[in-house]
């Protein structure tokens, strides 16, 4: 596995890559970065190139100047493929990445080979409009006691399945972590873009995927409806990490989608 | 609104980039700022343990308005891979041998903090002739029973545990010895950089520990500059001085962890005239 930098007109993002064969982009969630698919790597890369792009303000990305739109995301996402020779890929993206798989999808279609999207599903715009106004008032603040990591550490730990070890967890909460004194939020372009009007746009074959712990997911049977050409499967116990715990079910999932 | 590209970043300051370079440990993290054709030395800046170039985020632009200025994150942090095995002071320093080569630079200033500045030291013993000077924050000496205390708070493992408590004791070391100016989200800003070494996060520590400055500041012929902040180390960094044939102390009382951060004019107004005229602050000692 190499990681690297490629330039895009909002600064740096970085990735890493390994593997042979087509492109699959690997997209991780809101608030993560791209060791969600550390564990893919192994599993994935005999048949195909790997690339893990931690999108704007993730990881070790560039901070953007100002607080960053879904059309951000998507245009820095689309210039790095570029600057990584990437001409056409499939797109596999958790959370808010699978929305910005399709966004890339709906702007550059003949790039796109295939979409996986796992634990994304659909809310009006009324919804996601309540729902941006609602998390602003639960963030918690940082204290001088550090008394909120260890609230933190309990939230998360609530929202793993019972694969996740504590290792993981460890991983998964610092990825967190360094997102955590951003200026802005980065689930709000994702709440403000306007979901349904890039998926009924889609041309490419769509996989669905759902963690049946996954609290964050509700409606992604009406989002089966709206994409042509996508199927949908529901995982048994995987909750909000599961790329972290259950890599092996997850890649057998995607080798057979991507092969069909 | 128009958000800083670092927390503390200035105006004027000099952009950051980071890359990876290829060393005998795996891949080397590494954020650069400044131009590689300024006629100035280049400056290479090695961080404390457990934390990454994270630290040098603010004097990167600082330093970086005159002079190519380079902080790579050690094997084992940061970004960069840990290293096949547990690694000495020497590891770390053959290491950034590879990270000077690699970026063609032919001679190096270096700035080293805590850990760092022992990585400092062995690599101007490693590298004579490469090396032309050294600014050192803190080079502590140890008694054998200072040393039992410091292995004790942090030269071992920091296992996760499932109520999270690891994560207060970590937080409590570093809000312990915060810097006079540092907030809540200063610390938070180190934190994850602190942490993520998991049972490994130790492993800097352990090199610091096992290298000694008796035995081997005396063999640096280069100038060399201590700075000594009112931090976690101020009273093991005093005893360096009978041990120093090149180099003088300068003490800042009023400034502590974070002053790179907070101080980054203030310092290089002293560090400048020393790198690129030999001049010694007028208060160092």
């Amino acid at each position: 596995m190499k990681r690297g930098y490629v330039d895009t007109d909002m600064g740096q993002l970085h990735y890493w890559t390994t593997g042979n064969g087509p492109n699959l982009i690997l997209l991780h969630q809101s608030t993560q970065t791209s060791d969600e698919y550390t564990d893919l790597a192994p599993l994935l890369s005999n048949s195909h190139t790997l690339w893990a792009i931690e999108w704007l303000g993730h990881g070790m990305s560039a901070n953007p100047p100002h607080e960053p739109t879904m059309g951000d995301y998507t245009r820095t996402v689309i210039q790095a493929m570029d600057g990584l020779g990437i001409d056409s890929a499939a797109l596999l993206g958790h959370h808010g990445g699978a929305s910005i798989a399709i966004d890339i999808a709906a702007a550059i279609p003949d790039r796109v080979t295939h979409i996986v999207a796992s634990g994304t599903g659909y809310r009006s715009q009324e919804a996601a409009a309540e729902m941006l106004k609602d998390r602003h008032t639960t963030e918690e603040a940082i204290t001088k006691d550090g008394a909120f990591l260890k609230k933190m550490w309990g939230i998360y730990a609530k929202l793993g399945g019972p694969d996740t070890s504590m290792d993981m967890m460890h991983r998964i909460f610092l990825n967190n972590m360094k997102e955590r004194l951003k200026p802005f939020d980065a689930h709000d372009p994702i709440l403000k873009w306007n979901k349904g009007e890039a998926c009924a746009n889609l041309k490419c074959p769509v996989l669905l995927i759902q963690g049946d712990l996954d609290s964050f997911v509700s409606g992604q049977e009406k989002l089966s409806d709206i994409i042509p050409n996508s199927t949908r499967t529901v995982m048994a116990d995987a909750g909000a990490f599961c790329f972290y715990e259950k890599p092996n079910e997850l890649a057998a999932l995607v080798e057979e989608f991507l092969e069909a | 609104m128009t958000y800083p590209a670092t927390p503390h970043a200035k105006p004027g300051s000099a952009p950051i980039r980071r890359t990876y370079i290829d060393s005998r440990e795996g891949q080397i993290h590494l954020r650069m700022a400044g131009d590689p054709n300024s006629k100035k030395r280049p400056m290479i800046c090695f961080h404390l343990s457990p934390s990454s170039g994270i630290v040098y985020d603010t004097w990167l632009g600082e330093m970086g308005k005159d002079r190519l200025i380079v902080a790579p994150d050690t094997p084992g942090y940061g970004m960069s891979d840990f290293p096949s095995e547990q690694p000495t002071i020497a590891t770390f320093a053959k290491a950034m041998t590879d990270v000077i080569d690699a970026l063609n630079i032919k001679e190096a200033d270096v700035m080293g903090y805590h850990t760092g500045s022992k990585t400092c030291v062995e690599l101007a013993q490693q590298q004579p002739d490469r090396i032309k000077h050294l600014v050192l924050i803190s080079t502590p000496i140890y008694t054998a029973e200072d040393l039992v205390k410091q292995n004790d708070e942090m030269g071992s493992p920091d296992t996760p545990v499932a109520d999270g408590t690891h994560l207060l004791h970590s937080w409590a070391g570093l809000w312990r010895w915060r810097g006079p100016e540092h907030t809540p989200a200063d610390i938070m800003h180190a934190f994850p950089d602190h942490i993520k070494g998991g049972e490994r996060k130790h492993w800097g520590h352990a090199a610091a520990f096992s290298y000694t400055y008796p035995e081997n500041i005396p063999a640096v012929k280069q100038p060399i500059l201590i700075i000594n902040t009112n931090d976690d180390l101020v009273k093991y960094t005093r005893r360096i001085a009978p041990h120093l044939t090149n180099g003088k102390i300068i003490e800042l009382m009023d400034w502590g962890h974070g002053f790179l951060d907070y101080h980054p004019e203030e310092t290089s107004a002293f560090v400048r005239p020393f790198l690129d005229s030999d001049a010694w602050p007028d208060a160092a000692k």
